[in-house]
């Protein structure tokens, strides 16, 4: 099966309720487990995951065009460039990169202007340099990522679960 | 190691009905207690119940383990967790990480969850939502605190297997056993634990309720 590299929002668990996130790509586990998919994710800023699956070109193009989940890469080596990603692409990746809460200045700084000048792993590696630990806020009933910074696992952890 | 090897029994709850548990004060908790009826442990009431252990604890990077035999898997519904949980929350809003046992009505499969708690707040690591408890089956839940790779076992008769897996390394800390049953329909017994302890001695007390898992 095509094995493709997403970046997806976490959404409020389905069983924890509003003390609990689960990633988005979990609303799909019916239809990876359908397919007998694989999936693996790390949390990174802003309370997204960086993600792995192996699962159909069909499935993953209904993940993709779910409005938490962009698919980054399909089939590609962590070392592969993305420079066949469409201005389109790019512009959208850039866009999540933002969301998550890293500034015009860092993405520059480190990926350039070009997204399709850089290879997969850095682009995840950039995603993944860290986040906050969440804590309950009893005060206004939701999780908030206020806490001290905190390690991510990295996308060289995640390749060799998803092959 | 294979999962289950070297386990040692923590309790049997073997004794006169007790509620709360206590055992001697080897359990304790801040807000609704498991009880031990009928030599197994069950809910106090019908409210999210959790009971923790009290003598020893789990240093930092040491490998621990802990399963328990669904004597009932209880009615519908039900929501339980093994949990180990960082000592320096103890009593207050917990860091550290659970496994989460989801047991559903209506037709729907259950669900074995690890969650990662950080201040009160569950964020999902991996999960398999496709899952059949069975009275009688056995659950277990294993870290190694080092590396940072943390599994749910099953043993439903044909001997232990991983359910669920995932790695996190966010904590790496001294450890305490905390057990919830949400009610008084689900209960476990034989509780059996692995991975070398420490004599807990600075006295619990409870400052805060804890986060529910529910």
């Amino acid at each position: 099966m095509p094995i493709a590299w997403l970046v997806c929002r976490y959404v409020q668990d389905d069983v924890k309720g509003a003390r609990g996130r689960m990633p988005a790509i979990i609303n799909f586990s019916a239809e990876l487990a359908a397919e007998g998919a694989k999936v693996v994710y790390s949390e990174v800023l802003g309370s997204y995951a960086i993600a792995k699956v192996n699962a159909s070109v069909a499935l993953l193009q209904l993940i993709d065009a779910d409005a938490d989940h962009i698919v980054i890469a399909l089939n590609k080596q962590l070392d592969s460039t993305l420079s066949d990603l469409s201005q389109a692409q790019k512009d959208r990746i850039r866009n999540v990169v933002l969301a998550m809460g890293y500034t015009v200045e860092e993405i520059t700084a480190t990926l350039g202007n070009d997204i399709g000048a850089i290879t997969l792993r850095q682009l995840l590696q950039f995603c993944a340099q860290r986040r906050f630990k969440p804590r309950w806020d009893e005060t206004s009933q939701s999780i908030i990522l206020d806490g001290p910074q905190q390690q991510c696992r990295q996308p060289e952890s995640l390749d060799v679960v998803v092959v | 190691m294979a999962f289950g090897d070297s386990s040692v029994l923590l309790s049997s709850f073997t004794g006169s009905d007790e509620n709360p548990l206590s055992e001697g004060g080897d359990w304790t908790s801040d807000s609704n207690d498991l009880q031990r009826l009928s030599n197994a442990i069950t809910g106090g009431s019908a409210n999210p119940c959790h009971s923790w252990w009290v003598p020893d604890y789990w240093p930092a990077s040491t490998y621990i383990s802990v399963y328990a035999t669904w004597t009932t898997v209880g009615g519908h519904a039900e929501e339980n967790e093994q949990r180990f949980a960082t000592l320096a929350t103890q009593g207050g809003a917990a860091d550290g990480y659970e496994a989460f046992y989801s047991f559903r009505n209506g037709g729907n499969n259950d669900r074995a969850r690890i969650y990662r708690l950080d201040a009160g707040a569950f964020t999902l690591l991996n999960s398999d939502d496709t899952l059949t408890f069975t009275d009688g089956d056995k659950y277990g839940f294993e870290m190694n605190p080092t590396t940072g790779a943390m599994a749910i076992y099953a043993d439903t008769g044909g001997g232990w297997s991983s359910i669920v897996s995932t790695t996190d390394t966010t904590y790496d800390e001294d450890w305490f056993l905390d057990l919830f049953i949400q009610n008084t329909s689900s209960v476990w017994d034989d509780v059996y634990q692995t991975g070398a302890v420490a004599i807990q001695t600075t006295p619990v007390v409870a400052v805060m309720p804890p986060p529910r898992g529910y």
